[in-house]
C-alpha cells in the first residue's frame, strides 16, 4: 500500500508540473506545485482506497483543504499569490472524465429511439453531471476556505516589506 | 460499422501526423543548415532548457528583482 | 479604451491613473486572477493615490470608476480583457506591483513602465512545454490505473493533439475549432490500444488521451468567483470552461463513433 500511495504521490507530481507548465507559473512555483499535489492526491487516494473508503466527494473535499493550506503556507514561503501553486495542484483532481462523460450523455439522450434508452442516457448524462458539479464545488470550496481564513497571509504574500 | 473504418481513420490520422513531423523536421533541417546552424551543436544549457517564467537573458531589466518576489 | 468624467476640473493625473488602472485591470482579468484579486490589488493602487476605485467587471470589458478624495470628481474608463492567456507568472508579478505602488516604492511613472515590462515579457517556449504535457497526461493516464501500454499510447496521443493544437492557434484557427480537431486527432491515436488489443486498459488510454484539453482552470476561477459573490464574471468562466467542453466532447465523440468504442 505505501508503494501505491508513493506512486499516486509521484504521479501526481509529474501531472501538477505539466498541466501548471500550461498556465505559466514563475519558475520557483513547479517544485511547490508538484510537492503539494503530490501530498493533496495522495491523502485523497489515502481516503479513496484505505480503511473504510469515503466517497470521492468528500474525499476530494478534504484532500482540496490540505491543498490549500499548504497552498497558503507555500505563498508566505516563495512570496506568491496563494492561487499560484493552488490552482496547478488542483488540476489533477479536476473531474475531466466526469465532464466530458456529461456531454456523451446528452448526445445519446438526443439519440435514443426508445423511452428506455433515453432513461439511461439520461440517468448517465445527470450523473455525471452533478458528480462533476458537486466535486467542482467541493474542490473550491476546500481549497478557497483557507484563504479565507488566512486572508492577511495569502493576499499580502507578494508584499516585499520585511514582516514584523 | 465494418473494421475497415477504424482502421482507415486511424491509419489516415496517424499517416498525417507522422507526415507533419517529417515535414517540419525536414524545414527545421534545411533552415538550421541555411542560417549555418547544426542540428546538432554545442551550446550552453540556458539555449537547452527553457522552462516558462525562467528570464529572458537579452530583457534582464523585467526580472531585476524577480527574485525578490 | 473609453474615458468620461462627470466634471471638466478632473485632473490630469486622474484620467491616466484611470487609464493605468483600467489597463491594469483587464490585463490581470486576462492572465486568470480572481475578482477578489483584482478588485484587492486594484483598491491598493488607487488608494495609494488617495482615490476610490469601483471595478465593475463584465464578460468581456472591465470599467473602472475613480474617484477624487471626497468624492467630487469621478472618472471612469472602460478596457476590453482581451483574448484570455492564463499566466500566473505575470499575475504573481502584476500582484507584487500593486504592492511597490501601495508602499511607495515606485512611483507613477516607474510602475507603468514596470507594467509596460510585465505584460510584454516572454511568453515560455514551446518544446519543452509540450513535452512537460505529454509527461503531464501520460502520468494521468496511470492515476486512472492505465498500464504502461496505455501510458505510452497516451503520451503519442497527447503529443499530437497538442502540437496540433500550437499549430492551429499559431494559424489563428478559432479556439473552439482547435480543441475540436485537437480532441479528435488525440482520440482516434487514444484509441490504438482498443484498435490493435495491444495493452489491458484501452478505455483508460482513450479516456485520458483528450484531458490536458480539459479547462481546469476556467472551470476552478468561475466557482471561485462565485464564492465570492462574482455571479455574473463566474458564470462567464463557467460558460467559457462548458464551450470549450462540449467542444473536447464533439470531437472525442465523433472519433468514438469513427473508431468504433463507447464512451460508457
Amino acid at each position: 500500500m505505501i508503494t501505491q500511495i508513493f506512486q499516486d504521490a509521484v504521479f501526481a507530481a509529474i501531472a501538477a508540473i505539466g498541466f501548471s507548465a500550461i498556465s505559466r507559473p514563475p519558475r520557483k512555483a513547479f517544485l511547490w506545485c508538484a510537492l503539494i499535489a503530490a501530498a493533496g492526491h495522495s491523502a485523497r487516494y489515502v481516503m479513496l482506497n484505505c480503511g473504510s473508503p469515503l466517497h470521492i466527494i468528500p474525499a476530494t473535499a478534504i484532500a482540496s483543504l490540505l491543498i490549500g493550506f499548504l497552498a497558503v503556507f507555500a505563498a508566505r514561503q516563495a512570496k506568491f499569490p496563494a492561487e499560484v501553486c493552488l490552482y496547478p495542484a488542483l488540476l489533477p483532481m479536476i473531474p475531466g472524465i466526469y465532464a466530458y462523460k456529461t456531454f456523451g450523455g446528452l448526445a445519446l439522450c438526443l439519440s435514443s429511439a426508445t423511452q428506455a434508452e433515453f432513461l439511461r442516457s439520461f440517468y448517465l448524462f445527470a450523473h455525471n453531471a452533478l458528480t462533476c458539479r458537486a466535486l467542482l464545488v467541493c474542490m473550491v470550496l476546500g481549497a478557497t476556505l483557507p484563504i479565507f481564513i488566512l486572508k492577511k497571509i495569502a493576499f499580502q504574500a507578494t508584499r516585499s516589506l520585511p514582516r514584523p | 460499422m465494418t473494421l475497415t473504418t477504424p482502421l482507415v481513420t486511424w491509419g489516415c490520422i496517424a499517416a498525417l501526423f507522422v507526415t507533419i513531423i517529417i515535414v517540419r523536421l525536414i524545414r527545421t533541417a534545411l533552415r538550421c543548415s541555411a542560417s549555418r546552424h547544426s542540428i546538432i551543436e554545442l551550446c550552453s544549457e540556458r539555449e537547452e532548457f527553457f522552462i516558462p517564467g525562467d528570464p529572458d537573458p537579452k530583457r534582464t531589466e523585467d526580472y531585476e528583482d524577480f527574485d525578490d518576489l | 479604451m473609453k474615458i468620461s468624467t462627470t466634471s471638466e476640473t478632473a485632473s490630469e493625473s486622474s484620467r491616466e491613473i484611470a487609464m493605468f488602472l483600467a489597463t491594469y485591470c483587464a490585463r490581470l482579468l486576462a492572465c486568470g486572477a480572481t475578482c477578489m484579486r483584482l478588485e484587492k490589488n486594484a483598491s491598493r493602487i488607487a488608494a495609494a493615490y488617495g482615490k476610490d476605485i469601483e471595478v465593475t467587471t463584465m464578460p468581456r470589458h472591465v470599467q473602472i470608476s475613480l474617484w477624487d478624495a471626497g468624492h467630487a470628481n469621478c472618472t471612469i474608463a472602460i478596457e476590453p480583457v482581451g483574448a484570455p492567456a492564463i499566466s500566473f507568472d505575470i499575475n504573481t508579478r502584476l500582484s507584487r506591483l500593486s504592492w511597490d505602488i501601495a508602499d511607495g516604492k515606485t512611483n507613477f511613472a516607474g510602475a507603468r513602465r514596470r507594467f509596460d515590462a510585465i505584460i510584454h515579457s516572454p511568453s515560455g517556449a514551446v518544446r519543452p512545454l509540450i513535452l512537460l504535457v505529454v509527461l503531464a497526461n501520460a502520468a494521468f493516464c496511470r492515476l486512472f490505473g492505465g498500464d504502461p501500454v496505455a501510458m505510452g499510447i497516451v503520451a503519442v496521443a497527447t503529443f499530437a493533439g497538442f502540437y496540433l493544437k500550437q499549430v492551429l492557434t499559431a494559424a489563428r484557427i478559432d479556439s473552439r475549432v482547435v480543441v475540436a480537431a485537437c480532441a479528435f486527432v488525440s482520440a482516434v491515436l487514444g484509441a490504438t490500444d482498443s484498435l490493435f488489443a495491444i495493452g489491458t486498459t484501452p478505455a483508460v488510454a482513450l479516456g485520458t488521451s483528450v484531458l490536458y484539453l480539459v479547462p481546469g482552470i476556467p472551470l476552478i476561477n468561475s466557482f471561485s468567483d462565485a464564492i465570492y459573490r462574482h455571479y455574473l464574471c463566474a458564470l462567464s468562466r463557467f460558460t467559457d470552461a462548458v464551450v470549450t467542453t462540449c467542444c473536447l466532447s464533439a470531437g472525442l465523440c465523433a472519433a468514438m463513433l469513427l473508431m468504433g468504442t463507447g464512451m460508457f
